[in-house]
C-alpha cells in the first residue's frame, strides 16, 4: 500500500511540476475552444495597415470571419462571451501595435442581447483562459475585477494543463436587470468610444440582422437604455435606428444564420472601399 | 457524480484511503462502501434514494424467505412476485408514458378521442441496472444455485456499488456478494492496473468518444448535410458509443480493481466481431448474458420442438427486449428487431454459436476475408445505431435516405479532425491490445520510464483533446 501511494504520489508531482515548469518558462498551451478569441488576440498584435478594424460577435464572425477579412477590412470578430471588455482589449492592442498607422474606422458589430453579457456561461474558456493574463489586468476596472472573482477557480485559468483543457465550472448567471447593457458593457463601450476619439478613430456600433421573431424585445430592450459619458448619443442612435429584421427561416437558432443564408458583405464595406479607391 | 468531474477526482481518493485505512474489519469496510454508494446515488439527486433502499430491503427478504421454501411451489410464487414486482417498478418509471402515448395515438388512428395524459414521472438513474441485479439474485436463489446472503450489508453494498451503479457492469449475485464477504488484502498489482484501466477509459471517454460528438450530433440542419458526412457521422457514432460505454466500465472496473474487486467484463472489443453474434457476444456482455440466461435460454427450451424457427422467435424477443431496456421508444423497439433479425441467417446457418477466429496476415493485419466479415458487421450495427441517435422512426427513415439521396460520394464536411485521427489511433491500440484487459495494459517487460511516458502522453492528450464534459451515454438508460 505504501508502495502504491508513493508512486502515485510521485507520478501526480510530475504531473504538477510540469505544469509549474511550464508556467515558468510561460509556454502557453490553449484548447480548441475559443480559438477564434485566441486568432483574433494574434491578429490584433500584428503590424497592419487597415482602413476599417471590425470587432464582433459570432454572427458578425459568420458575415465578416476574422480567417478571412484579413486587409483593408481587418477583422478581429470573434464571439460575445469576451464581452466589451474583451472588445476594448482587441482594439486597444491593434492601436499599441500600429500607432503610426491607425485605421480610419472602427466598428463594433453584434446581437444587441451580445451587450448584455455579463461574463456569464463560457467565460472560463472564452475570456479567463485567454484574457486574465497580467498583459490584460491593467486594463481591467474595479466591476469586471469582482466579477471575474465570482467566477469559480477563477484563479486556476491560466495553470497550463487547466488553459489546455476544456475544463470549465458552471456557476449561476446574474440576474440581467440591467436591460439591454450590462455593467461590464456600459463601461467599457464608454472605454472603446473614448479610445477612439482619443486616436481621432470614427467609431460605429452596429447591430447584426435579427429574427423576426424578436422585433418586441429588441424593442422592449430599448427602454432601458443609459447613455455613457464618452459615446456620442448619435452613435447609440444610429444603432437602434440601423435595427434590420429578416426571415427567422434564415436563422439556425435565436442568432446565427444557416451556412447558405449568411447576407454577403452586409455593411457593403467592401464596395464601399472600392468606391473609395 | 461523473466519473470525468472533479467532485470524483476528491470523492474516489477519500473513499480510497478510509477503506484501506480500515482493511482489518471486513464489515467496517462494506459498512463504508455502502455509505460511499449512497452519498455517489444521492450526489445526483437524494429523492431517488429511498426507492433504492426500499428495493434493496423487499429482494434481501423475498431472498431469505424463497431459500427457506426452496423446492416447493411457495418458492416458485415468491420468485414470480419478485419478478413481477422488479419489471412493475421499471415498467412504471420507464414506460408508462410510452404506452399511455402509443395507446392513445392507437386509439386516434382508429378515430376514437381520449382524454389520457402523460405524468411527470422521473426515471430513477441506474433503476435499469439494479434492477436487474435484484432480480437475477430472486431468481437464481429459486433456482437453488446458490443461498442468499444474511448480510444486509453485503447485499445492499452488491445493489448499490458505487462504480456499477449508474451504467453496469450488472454483476451477478454469485461473483461480487462473495468478494464483499471475505477479507479484501490491498494487492498493488491489481491497484496499479486498476488505475490505468481508469487512465484508459478517462481517455476512451474524453478523447475519442467527446471529440467524435462533434461530428455525430444530428443537429437541426442535418438535411442540409451530403449523403458523405452523414455517412461518416454514423459510423463514426458506433466508435462514439463504444468509446463512451466502454471507457465508463474501464473506469468502473478500474475502480473495483483499486478497492480490490475484481468486477465482470463488458467488452471484449467488439469492434472486430465478424457477424452479429460474435459482436453481441463481445458488447456490453453482462446485459447480452443476463437475457441470454433469462430470457433466451428458457424460450428456447420452451420451444425446442420448433427447431430453428423456436430459435429465431426467442433471439428477436429477447432482442427486442435488449432495445426496450434501452428506452420508451419505437426507435429502441426497432433497433432490438433489426438485430433479431440480423441472428435469422446465422441461426438458418447454423452458424450462431460458431466461435469466429481472428485470422492475420505475418505483419498482424486482418486477413482480407476477415476484414470483409468485420467491416460488413461494423456498417451494419452502425445503420442500427442510427435509431439510437434518432427522435423518431420519422427521422430514422429521413437520416437514412438522406444517406442515399445526396451525393454519399463527396468529400464529408470534416468539423472535427482531430476525431477522425484520434478514432484511427484508438482502432490501432485497441487491434494491437485485442489479446488483453484493456489497451492500457502494457507489458511489465517494458522499461517503467517508458511506461510512464505513455502515461504521462495519455494524461497529457486527456488534458489537451478532452472534449466537453457531457454526461455518459448510457447514463439515460
Amino acid at each position: 500500500m505504501k508502495r502504491f501511494i508513493i508512486s502515485s504520489a510521485i507520478f501526480a508531482l510530475i504531473v504538477v511540476g510540469g505544469n509549474l515548469i511550464l508556467m515558468v518558462v510561460g509556454v502557453e498551451l490553449t484548447n480548441n475552444i475559443g480559438s477564434e478569441v485566441y486568432h483574433s488576440l494574434n491578429k490584433s498584435k500584428k503590424k497592419k495597415l487597415v482602413k476599417r478594424l471590425l470587432l464582433g460577435d459570432s454572427v458578425a464572425k459568420q458575415l465578416y470571419d476574422n480567417d478571412v477579412y484579413n486587409d483593408s477590412i481587418y477583422s478581429l470578430t470573434c464571439n460575445q462571451v469576451i464581452s466589451a471588455a474583451g472588445y476594448y482589449f482587441l482594439l486597444n492592442n491593434f492601436i499599441t501595435t500600429n500607432k503610426e498607422q491607425l485605421p480610419e474606422e472602427v466598428i463594433l458589430l453584434c446581437n444587441p442581447r451580445s451587450l448584455g453579457n455579463q461574463l456569464d456561461a463560457k467565460a472560463f474558456n472564452y475570456f479567463l483562459k485567454p484574457l486574465y493574463k497580467k498583459e490584460y489586468t491593467g486594463l481591467m476596472n474595479k466591476p469586471l475585477k469582482e466579477r471575474i472573482k465570482q467566477i469559480p477557480f477563477y484563479w486556476a485559468s491560466q495553470i497550463p494543463l487547466i488553459k489546455a483543457s476544456c475544463f470549465t465550472p458552471t456557476y449561476e448567471s446574474l440576474p440581467r436587470d440591467y436591460g439591454l447593457f450590462s455593467p461590464i458593457a456600459q463601461t467599457y463601450l464608454d472605454s472603446i468610444a473614448e479610445l477612439c476619439k482619443t486616436n481621432d478613430i470614427r467609431f460605429r456600433l452596429e447591430p447584426v440582422p435579427m429574427k423576426k421573431s424578436s422585433y418586441k424585445e429588441m424593442l422592449d430592450l430599448k427602454q432601458h437604455i443609459k447613455y455613457m459619458p464618452q459615446m456620442d448619443a448619435a452613435i447609440l442612435t444610429h444603432f437602434f435606428d440601423q435595427y434590420t429584421f429578416l426571415e427567422d427561416s434564415l436563422f439556425l437558432d435565436h442568432s446565427h444564420f444557416y451556412k447558405e443564408h449568411i447576407p454577403q458583405d452586409y455593411l457593403k464595406l467592401i464596395n464601399f472601399t472600392q468606391s473609395e479607391l | 457524480m461523473l466519473f470525468n468531474s472533479l467532485a470524483f477526482g476528491i470523492f474516489l481518493p477519500i473513499v480510497f484511503l478510509m477503506y484501506w485505512a480500515i482493511s482489518k474489519n471486513v464489515k467496517a469496510q462494506n459498512v463504508l462502501l455502502l455509505a460511499a454508494s449512497y452519498f455517489f446515488y444521492v450526489y445526483a439527486d437524494w429523492k431517488l434514494l429511498p426507492l433504492l433502499i426500499a428495493s434493496t430491503l423487499v429482494y434481501y427478504g423475498l431472498g431469505l424467505a424463497i431459500f427457506k421454501a426452496v423446492g416447493s411451489r411457495r418458492a416458485a410464487t415468491l420468485s414470480t412476485l419478485g419478478v413481477v414486482f422488479g419489471i412493475a417498478l421499471l415498467g412504471y418509471f420507464k414506460y408508462t408514458n410510452f404506452f399511455i402515448s402509443s395507446f392513445q395515438a392507437l386509439f386516434e388512428s382508429l378515430g376514437l378521442h381520449t382524454n389520457w395524459h402523460t405524468f411527470k414521472i422521473i426515471v430513477p438513474i441506474g433503476i435499469s441496472f439494479y434492477t436487474f441485479r435484484l432480480l437475477s439474485y430472486v431468481i437464481d436463489i429459486s433456482r437453488g444455485k446458490y443461498a442468499p446472503t444474511h448480510d444486509v450489508v453485503a447485499f445492499a453494498t452488491y445493489v448499490a456499488f458505487f462504480p456499477c451503479i449508474l451504467s453496469g457492469p450488472i454483476d451477478r449475485p454469485n461473483t461480487l456478494i462473495p468478494q464483499l464477504q471475505k477479507k479484501r488484502v490491498f494487492d498493488y498489482a491489481l491497484a496499479t492496473d486498476g488505475l490505468r484501466q481508469i487512465l484508459w477509459g478517462l481517455f476512451k471517454k474524453m478523447v475519442i468518444a467527446d471529440n467524435c460528438a462533434a461530428m455525430t450530433g444530428i443537429g437541426a440542419d442535418y438535411m442540409n448535410s451530403s449523403g458523405s458526412t452523414l455517412l461518416l457521422g454514423t459510423l463514426l457514432y458506433t466508435l462514439q458509443m463504444y468509446a463512451d460505454f466502454s471507457g465508463y466500465t474501464d473506469m468502473a472496473i478500474g475502480v473495483g480493481k483499486l478497492l480490490g474487486f475484481q468486477l465482470t467484463k463488458n467488452f471484449a472489443y467488439p469492434l472486430f466481431a465478424q457477424n452479429i453474434a460474435d459482436y453481441w457476444r463481445k458488447w456490453h456482455i453482462s446485459l447480452t448474458s443476463w437475457l441470454t440466461d433469462y430470457v433466451f435460454m428458457p424460450l428456447n427450451i420452451k420451444w425446442r420442438d420448433w427447431g430453428n424457427w423456436g430459435m429465431v422467435l426467442s433471439i428477436i424477443i429477447t432482442f427486442v427486449l435488449i432495445g426496450s431496456w434501452h428506452g420508451a421508444s419505437w426507435t429502441f423497439v426497432i433497433f432490438g428487431l433489426y438485430h433479431g433479425l440480423l441472428y435469422v441467417p446465422l441461426i438458418l446457418s447454423g452458424g450462431m454459436f460458431k466461435k469466429t477466429k481472428i485470422e492475420t496476415c505475418k505483419w498482424g493485419f486482418p486477413k482480407l476475408k476477415t476484414l470483409a466479415k468485420m467491416l460488413l458487421t461494423f456498417f451494419l450495427v452502425s445503420f442500427g445505431l442510427i435509431l439510437f441517435r434518432t427522435d423518431s422512426l420519422t427521422q430514422a427513415w429521413n437520416y437514412i435516405f438522406e444517406i442515399f439521396s445526396s451525393s454519399p460520394l463527396t468529400m464529408p464536411e470534416l468539423k472535427s479532425k482531430s476525431a477522425l485521427l484520434f478514432s484511427a489511433l484508438f482502432i490501432i491500440i485497441e487491434w494491437v491490445n485485442r489479446d488483453k484487459l484493456h489497451g492500457l495494459q502494457l507489458s511489465s517487460k517494458i522499461p517503467v520510464v517508458l511506461r510512464w511516458t505513455a502515461y504521462l502522453v495519455i494524461v497529457f492528450l486527456i488534458f489537451r483533446y478532452g472534449g466537453n464534459q457531457a454526461a455518459f451515454i448510457y447514463f439515460q438508460f
